[in-house]
């Protein structure tokens, strides 16, 4: 009896354990940038970001492949790829941080937060803090983020040549939809 | 009943285990590495251009771009038959040997193709260039391979099939 008590009560903290490690992964995502100059006007799409939350500590980390930012014209995506992000050398851009707020997923709530933490771009790691929206709908959430990356701040160098084609600032906006964390076998 | 004990804890100490399986890495980033799939990556941009020197290197110009090319051969930089050579000729820049204009289109991102006209016996020229092999970062392809067939017509009204000495 007192065994089967014990089992029991092993059992419970297992699934609570579980509940409290509860983490989301991104369904999809969308992130684009926006470089704008008098000269030329740069925009770049990727959907191939990934982002998990684990809700219980309130942590965000997202990857981003360098490589899967689609542009306009081909030709500015192999300089940016060869000659500005050195994709080779850097093939993901990542940030790992701390929410400001705990995130409940069940509840339909609109979550207007921060993000304490590590943006890594161009193998430069940076401390960041930013503002972001969080709504969460019928068990899934919705990140919405824009923030801006400084060329200087990742040491990303850009000729002289094409100075006044691409802006010092770079405008970043973010989307990803997250759903419940599934563990594939 | 003290095996029985035994095999309880057992079964305690592998329920209690068990979530840490799922969830025992606690690094958000390590988790996301570990979950992108494995793709092969193409090698880009192995030559800046569709040309090496004179040749051609494998690249191919991108979808839908068009790539107008003015080609030029120039004379010797100093040749003892010339008259005008060295320096009065800039080094031979001036004794331009032959001029080719060119619009070379992507098809696809492999498949280009390119009409010239070159100044030497009035050579129209058409090309199709083909990369059917693309190297991978990964290198299981360790190298990239491209097909490159090329013909030219002499377009001057008088001696076609004379392709001589003027």
């Amino acid at each position: 009896m007192r065994n089967a008590i014990f089992t029991f009560l092993a059992v419970l903290t297992t699934f609570s354990h579980i509940s409290a490690q509860a983490i989301y992964v991104t369904e999809s995502s969308k992130i684009s940038f926006f470089s704008a100059t008098p000269v030329e006007d740069i925009e770049a799409v990727n959907d191939a970001a990934t982002s998990l939350i684990n809700l219980a500590k309130s942590e965000i980390a997202f990857r981003v492949p360098i490589s899967g930012f689609q542009f306009e014209k081909p030709l500015m995506q192999e300089h940016f790829n060869e000659n500005y992000m050195d994709t080779e050398k850097y093939p993901t851009a990542s940030f790992k941080g701390k929410l400001s707020e705990e995130i409940d997923p069940k509840k339909d709530t609109i979550y207007n937060l921060t993000a304490t933490g590590i943006m890594t771009i161009h193998g430069v790691d940076r401390p960041q803090t930013y503002n972001g929206i969080v709504v969460c709908k019928d068990g899934k959430a919705t990140l919405s983020c824009d923030f801006t990356v400084q060329l200087k701040d990742h040491k990303i160098k850009v000729p002289k040549v094409v100075f006044a084609n691409i802006a010092e600032v770079i405008e970043v906006k973010t989307e990803f939809n997250y759903k419940p964390y599934e563990k594939k076998k | 009943m003290r095996r029985r004990n035994k095999l309880t804890a057992l079964l305690v100490v592998f329920v209690f285990l068990a979530p840490f399986g799922g969830f025992a890495q606690d690094d958000l980033l390590q988790m996301l590495e570990d979950s992108e799939p494995k793709t092969q990556e193409k090698v880009t941009a192995m030559f800046k251009t569709t040309r090496v020197i004179q040749a051609h290197s494998i690249e191919t110009v991108k979808k839908k771009t068009i790539d107008v090319r003015i080609s030029h051969r120039f004379g010797n930089i100093y040749s003892t038959r010339n008259d005008v050579d060295g320096p009065d000729s800039f080094f031979g820049f001036d004794n331009i040997a032959d001029v080719r204009l060119a619009a070379e289109y992507g098809i696809t991102d492999e498949l280009m193709i390119g009409l010239g006209r070159s100044q030497a016996n009035n050579l129209v020229d058409g090309f199709v260039k083909w990369r059917f092999y693309e190297q991978t970062t990964d290198n299981k392809r360790p190298f990239s391979l491209a097909f490159f067939g090329n013909i030219g017509v002499n377009a001057s009204k008088k001696g076609a099939f004379y392709a001589g000495v003027k």
